[in-house]
């Protein structure tokens, strides 16, 4: 027997003890292979005794609550990025032009000023606008990093001989902001500030005429001698100001506001299936088997299909199903004596809806007596029991589906054959719709 | 496949509805394939939601290549479920439930279950990721060769190989464990 043909034999063996027949039934009917077919089957009548536990409503809306706190970060996190990169990145070009352009030396060897540097020009002054909109903006704030940056652009920009008057302009304003920030006592902040240091005491020092403290971390890097420029770190809270770090400083930097401490992503990329790491255990772990056996078979060529959602394992009887099954958000559903679409759907209970349209009764809970002339998709994990619909009734998913009288072109009573690639669940089936108790009792 | 493609380019363009959506869509098939895994309904639930967070910080990562979108989410969830079990360096298998009590079947059955179960993950974890698949979609939730075709973005004729393969690996781990696979 060739090996493709044993593979056939083998998946109706499997078919057939889906649907209920015993294991000496099969290798009846195909006592040429019963030797080879044997072990697997008994293999498969051993895992089939395996329980499986459907997932609580609780724990499906939690995690779905969880889905969308992290859609919401992760766009947070993408608007904040794209500010950042696109205000650093031409604002650093721009001033670079600037400076080329207004150079001393560039002035006097070439006085006009090219079509393309004008367009630039005229880009900055529309950038200053929004520059000037960040004017009122404080630490912490998000456009604060963008005035910060305009205020770099001046000192840069000034004459060497106007150039320490800007600085300190600039730092006088820096100071007032700052001051005002810490008088709020709602704000919380990470602060960079650059400046000579003045000690007061063992645990606290002045940086910009602000006063900071010191913890035990930091109170021994405190190796600076009164009016020797430093670059502290500093966490604003409750007005107060806390020393996380202290280095040298060039007194040229500009405080800059950082965002809150961001959690450590890294461990994200090992989400990622084709990661280094994760590539690694997979070879770490034996396989009996190599990989590449699988080298023969054919791509998939049904891209249009699609899979049921709504598929699990559970016991799912007089079900006729060809439909696609949506599901949707959760809540309970009862009573809706509609004749139009009623999409009460979702985790939950979903009762007694007597509609004579679609009745998308969706998702994990129990979908009872919903007397459907229509496609009444109840399905999900739970139990969806005694829907009397003349139409397709995808009452799928883990759980128990028991008595849904359909009579819809798909339902073929006693003859449950959820035929439909969106409906698959674990014991979708007619004939061999038997659950996996009435197997380990058989078995 | 294509809507499917449609609400996963949605998702990737930022549309949270879409990603509560592919949720709804996917959330039992995933919980299943992990449950099956590791033998525990809390924490397969607590997985399940790490494999949709996972989801959506790398779904920018994601290209239509002949594979359905759920492939790429069993992977996920078998690198979840890989990287917990390395972690916890052992496993911590059913526990009683109400469920069992309301059966009424006997504590001596109900270890033997459990046993089975941890002997059965275990053995899994040594297949590859197709294998792993084929098993729990095939074997132990009933699945049609059909609809494991669809899942796993390969032909009918190559899933009936591949089950083939899977469970004589299967049955070869187990016996290596010293497991006794005939009745």
């Amino acid at each position: 027997m060739s090996q493709h043909n044993f593979d056939d034999t083998l998946n109706s063996c499997l078919d057939l003890i889906q649907q209920g027949a015993s294991i000496d039934d099969c290798l009846e009917q195909f006592p040429h292979a019963s030797a080879e077919l044997r072990p697997i089957l008994e293999l498969t009548a051993q895992m089939n005794m395996i329980e499986f536990a459907p997932p609580s409503i609780p724990a499906y809306q939690k995690g779905r609550n969880r889905l969308k706190a992290t859609v919401q970060a992760k766009q947070e996190k993408q608007a904040e990025t794209t500010d950042r990169r696109w205000v650093g990145d031409f604002l650093r070009d721009e001033i670079k032009l600037w400076l080329e352009i207004f150079s001393e030396q560039n002035m006097a060897r070439r006085p006009r000023i090219s079509g393309a540097a004008l367009a630039s020009i005229l880009l900055v002054f529309s950038l200053f606008f929004s520059v000037t909109a960040s004017a009122d903006s404080l630490p912490g704030d998000r456009l604060y990093p963008v005035k910060t940056l305009g205020q770099q652009a001046r000192i840069q920009l000034a004459s060497s001989a106007r150039k320490s008057a800007v600085i300190a302009e600039v730092s006088a304003k820096r100071a007032d902001e700052l001051e005002m920030v810490i008088e709020d006592t709602t704000r919380e902040a990470i602060i960079t500030l650059n400046g000579p240091v003045t000690r007061i005491s063992d645990n606290t020092i002045v940086v910009e005429d602000l006063e900071i403290q010191l913890n035990a971390e930091t109170v021994e890097a405190v190796r600076f001698t009164d009016g020797e420029p430093i670059e502290i770190t500093v966490q604003l809270k409750n007005s107060v100001l806390a020393a996380i770090s202290i280095d040298e400083s060039d007194l040229e930097i500009e405080p800059v506001i950082e965002d809150e401490p961001e959690e450590d992503d890294s461990d994200a990329d090992d989400s990622s299936p084709n990661n280094d790491e994760e590539v690694e255990e997979q070879d770490a772990e034996p396989n009996e088997e190599p990989v590449n056996n699988e080298s023969e078979e054919e791509e998939n060529k049904d891209k249009e299909k699609e899979i049921n959602p709504n598929a699990g394992p559970g016991n799912n009887n007089g079900n006729g199903n060809t439909d696609p099954n949506p599901n949707a958000g959760p809540g309970n559903n009862s009573g809706n004596g509609n004749n139009d679409p009623n999409p009460n759907a979702g985790p939950g209970n979903n009762n007694d809806n007597g509609n004579n349209d679609p009745n998308p009764n969706a998702g994990p809970g129990n979908n009872n007596g919903n007397g459907n002339n229509d496609p009444n998709p109840n399905a999900g994990p739970g139990n969806n029991s005694g829907n009397g619909n003349n139409d397709p009734n995808p009452n799928a998913g883990p759980g128990n589906n028991n008595g849904n009288a359909n009579s819809g072109q798909e339902n073929n009573s006693n003859n449950n054959s959820n035929l439909g690639q969106e409906n698959n669940g674990s014991n979708n089936s007619g004939q061999e719709n038997e659950g996996k108790k009435d197997k380990k009792d058989k078995d | 496949m294509t809507n499917e493609i449609d609400l996963v380019k949605r998702a990737q363009s930022g549309d949270s509805e879409a990603f509560e959506k592919l949720y709804d869509r996917f959330y039992t098939p995933v919980y299943t394939y992990i449950y099956y895994r590791i033998g525990e309904q809390a924490l397969a639930e607590d997985l399940t939601s790490d494999v949709f967070e996972r989801m959506v910080m790398k779904i920018d990562d994601w290209k239509p290549m002949g594979k359905p979108f759920i492939a790429w989410l069993y992977t996920i969830a078998g690198n979840i479920v890989r990287n917990h079990v390395k972690r916890q360096q052992r496993i911590k298998w059913l526990s009683l439930n109400e469920q069992d009590a309301d059966t009424g079947e006997n504590l001596m059955t109900q270890i033997g279950k459990r046993l089975q179960h941890e002997q059965l993950a275990r053995a899994l974890g040594q297949l590859t990721e197709e294998q792993q698949q084929v098993i729990i979609l095939r074997f132990l939730q009933g699945e049609s060769i059909a609809a494991v075709a669809a899942a796993i973005g390969k032909t009918e004729t190559g899933i009936k190989a591949l089950q083939r393969r899977a469970i004589n690996s299967l049955g070869r781990i187990l016996e290596k464990d010293g497991v006794h696979v005939t009745t």
